[in-house]
């Protein structure tokens, strides 16, 4: 949601002037004073939306008004409450807060588990010490520092923000998933996997198809992130442009690859069972028979599996496999052929 | 391009999307929230008259359910109530024999939709296309054979069969002239390399039929590589291509789908954001993301059948967006995932370019091409 700063207050101050009793602003601002000073103002603001359990708020403050605004002061004052994001352009400034109830421990979101999780341990926090090949890069008062090797994979990943802040979980989260990945997919892709990664098994933040902006605008700040590396990156290596569009295949795990296909056969076999029995299903249900191109399971199904159930059913033990056993594995049916045969001219 | 073609053909979008078109689609998208496909591809049976070489139906089998009135009369109007804008009767089938093509046709553009057919134009006799034409905003034949014989044998039908299509074709041509009617008439050749010495004549006959163009586009197939289609192949296929580009004339457009031909099979993007603006239904009814997924293989992916539950009811349901949102994942991988370059391969390049930063659809400016609602 985005608020006119200069139309609240002239609305807070015209409803002083004219309404004596029941005097409030929007619902969501009901606890809300101004100040004359921006700043502290803002902060009102912003502690007023997050009592009202309100997620994310962008306030817009016009020319004159975001002309004495001192930025460093407006970052200390409203970094820890959430995901801080400020755009200075031509219309003055854009002040956007977002994972505001996540400060707060009453306010849980599909991410807030595995965000405690990465609090334990800011083990990527810091800066560097200076080596080669690192790009560097600030947005919102958070940086973030990659080490990429000559294949182009982020070798090493570190950040700079304020601690204690769900921004610094954040970052964590994202530091510990960059190690590996090319710095083109990490770029192209990282948000959403990292959207994905912490929302594991939980309902999805929209009704409609998950992009990282629309889940949490805290995402956009790490696309933002991950971008202004890229393009850090480009301007310092003689890369290739044209390995930024070949597409990152998630390498198989060395566990998996050591196994014999019988044994991947049994693995994913076992996976399904499990993940059946857990669902109170048959585990005889449905089972592997073999695997085709490394990762795919062909999968038989016994005829009193319900045909309507199949689909959903598939889609859930796939992700179930996934994670007992290998990444990328894809449950497929046996293909139905044609009764006609393909000709052949 | 001829500088000189009449507008409606100079409008057309033959290789490319016109997705940029539809922002408050983009813009429903991006706050994830649901929202109605622009275009439904999709075929009134599985079964089909002919056997082409190229036919990618072929796998795309899965279980057969007859779609009748009833079916496509609630299909339409559930489309027209939740904001399909247009309905192609192209996908897994021949859909003009079925019983119910033509009533399908004239109660979806009652409802207000934009209603196109893609077929080999065996049965579309001259009373037939009387009662359709009117309703269209494009009907486009298959036909990748210029010449009697080799017609028949990349078709997959008699000899005789070229005769009555070329008479549909003239009859088509004629009607609408005659009436005025906005309909846009095309030919498409799904060439492989092998069909090459076809490109030329076909290309003639087209001049000769003055349909409003000839489009050549490369030909799909599977992750498996069923159909053998050798895409190295295409490469020698250019000077011939662009000879036939060459006999376009003042009302007649030759077009070759040069992106797809030229990608060679590949995909830039490894997400999938089309399906859910250019949804694909088999002609069993089965309601998947895309044809290359209606095989009973790809179960997982498959939503519900349009004969058994009404389409409105699949489209609000928890499952088609799971299906979607599975596409759109870092669980999905087209370039692994996927046979070589789909329907949506188009919209999916300009989405992808969209969420990357690297090209933004930003609101296109001038006049609306033609066949807007076929995105
Ligand atoms: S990219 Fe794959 S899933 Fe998406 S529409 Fe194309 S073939 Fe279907």
């Amino acid at each position: 949601m985005l608020l006119d700063y200069q139309h609240l207050v002239e609305d807070y101050e015209r409803s002083l002037f004219h309404v004596l009793r029941g005097q409030r602003t929007l619902d969501l601002l009901e606890t809300w004073v101004p100040d004359p000073d921006v700043v502290r103002s803002l902060l009102n603001l912003f502690e007023a939306a997050q009592g009202a359990e309100c997620d994310s708020l962008s306030v817009q403050l016009s020319p004159p008004i975001a002309l004495g605004v001192d930025e460093p002061a407006l970052h200390s004052a409203l970094a820890d409450l959430g995901v801080l994001h400020i755009e200075r352009s031509s219309n003055g400034l854009v002040v956007s807060l977002s994972g505001l109830g996540k400060t707060g421990h009453n306010l849980p979101s599909v991410y807030d588990d595995s965000l405690t999780r990465f609090g334990k341990n800011l083990a990527h926090a810091g800066a560097p010490a200076p080596i080669e090949n690192t790009v560097q890069v600030t947005v919102d008062s958070c940086t973030l520092y990659l080490s990429i090797n000559e294949q182009q994979v982020i070798e090493r990943a570190r950040f700079e923000c304020p601690r204690n802040s769900t921004t610094a979980r954040l970052l964590e989260a994202l530091a510990d998933l960059c190690e590996g990945l090319p710095i083109y997919e990490a770029a192209d892709h990282g948000a959403i996997r990292l959207e994905a990664r912490l929302r594991g098994d939980k309902p999805a933040p929209v009704s409609g198809i998950v992009l990282p902006e629309n889940s949490d605008p805290m995402f956009g700040l790490v696309q933002r992130l991950l971008r202004g590396a890229l393009s850090a990156f480009q301007q310092i290596a003689d890369h290739q442009p044209a390995a930024s569009h070949a597409g990152f295949i998630e390498p198989l795990s060395p566990l998996w690859l050591s196994l014999s296909q019988e044994e991947q056969l049994r693995a994913v076999n076992a996976a399904l069972a499990a993940a059946l029995c857990a669902l109170g299903r048959d585990p005889q249900a449905l089972c592997a028979i073999h695997i085709e191109h490394e990762t795919r399971a062909v999968v038989q199904v016994a005829p009193e599996l319900p045909t309507k159930q199949l689909p959903a059913l598939l889609m859930r033990l796939e992700t179930e496999v996934r994670k007992r056993v290998e990444p990328t594995i894809e449950l497929l049916l046996a293909e139905v052929q044609d009764n006609n045969k393909v000709r052949r001219l | 391009m001829s500088a000189s073609l009449p507008e409606h053909v100079e409008k057309l979008i033959l290789d490319g999307t016109k997705i940029g078109w539809h922002q408050e689609r983009l813009a429903a998208w991006e706050r994830g929230e649901r929202f109605a496909p622009i275009t439904i591809d999709m075929a009134l049976t599985r079964a089909c008259n002919y056997a082409c070489h190229f036919c990618y139906a072929m796998l795309q089998e899965n279980d057969r359910q007859p779609i009748d009135k009833k079916a496509i009369t609630e299909f339409l109007d559930d489309c027209a109530e939740i904001g399909v804008k247009g309905i192609s009767l192209v996908s897994d089938g021949e859909s003009t024999i079925s019983p119910v093509f033509i009533d399908a046709i004239q109660h979806g553009a009652r409802v207000g939709l934009s209603m196109a057919v893609g077929t080999n134009a065996f049965v579309l006799n001259r009373r037939k296309l009387e009662e359709i034409l009117p309703h269209l905003t494009y009907l486009r034949v298959n036909i990748s054979g210029g010449e009697r014989s080799r017609y028949a044998q990349i078709m997959g039908a008699k000899e005789s069969a070229f005769d009555r299509v070329c008479q549909n074709i003239t009859d088509m041509v004629e009607i609408k002239k005659r009436d005025n009617l906005p309909v846009t008439i095309g030919l498409q050749m799904v060439l492989m390399p092998e069909y090459e010495d076809q490109i030329l004549p076909l290309a003639r006959l087209g001049q000769k039929l003055r349909p409003d163009y000839l489009v050549i586009k490369h030909c799909s197939d599977n992750e498996e590589g069923d159909l053998g289609v050798d895409y190295s192949g295409y490469d020698r296929l250019h000077d011939t291509l662009r000879a036939a580009e060459a006999l376009s004339d003042d009302e007649y457009r030759v077009s070759v789908k040069w992106s797809k031909i030229l990608a060679e099979g590949k995909r830039s993007y490894q997400r999938c954001y089309g399906a859910p603006f250019l949804l694909q239904i088999s002609g069993s009814g089965l309601v998947a993301p895309c044809g290359m997924l209606f095989n009973d293989r790809y179960k997982k992916f498959h939503v519900g059948n349009i004969v058994e539950t009404r389409f409105r009811e699949l489209f609000h349901s928890d499952r088609y967006w799971e299906v979607m949102n599975y596409l759109a994942s870092p669980s999905f991988n087209a370039q692994k995932m996927c046979g070589s370059l789909c329907l949506q391969h188009k919209v999916n390049e300009a989405l992808d370019a969209h969420r990357k930063g690297r090209l933004p659809i930003v609101p296109p400016s001038g006049n609306p091409p033609a066949h807007l609602n076929f995105v």
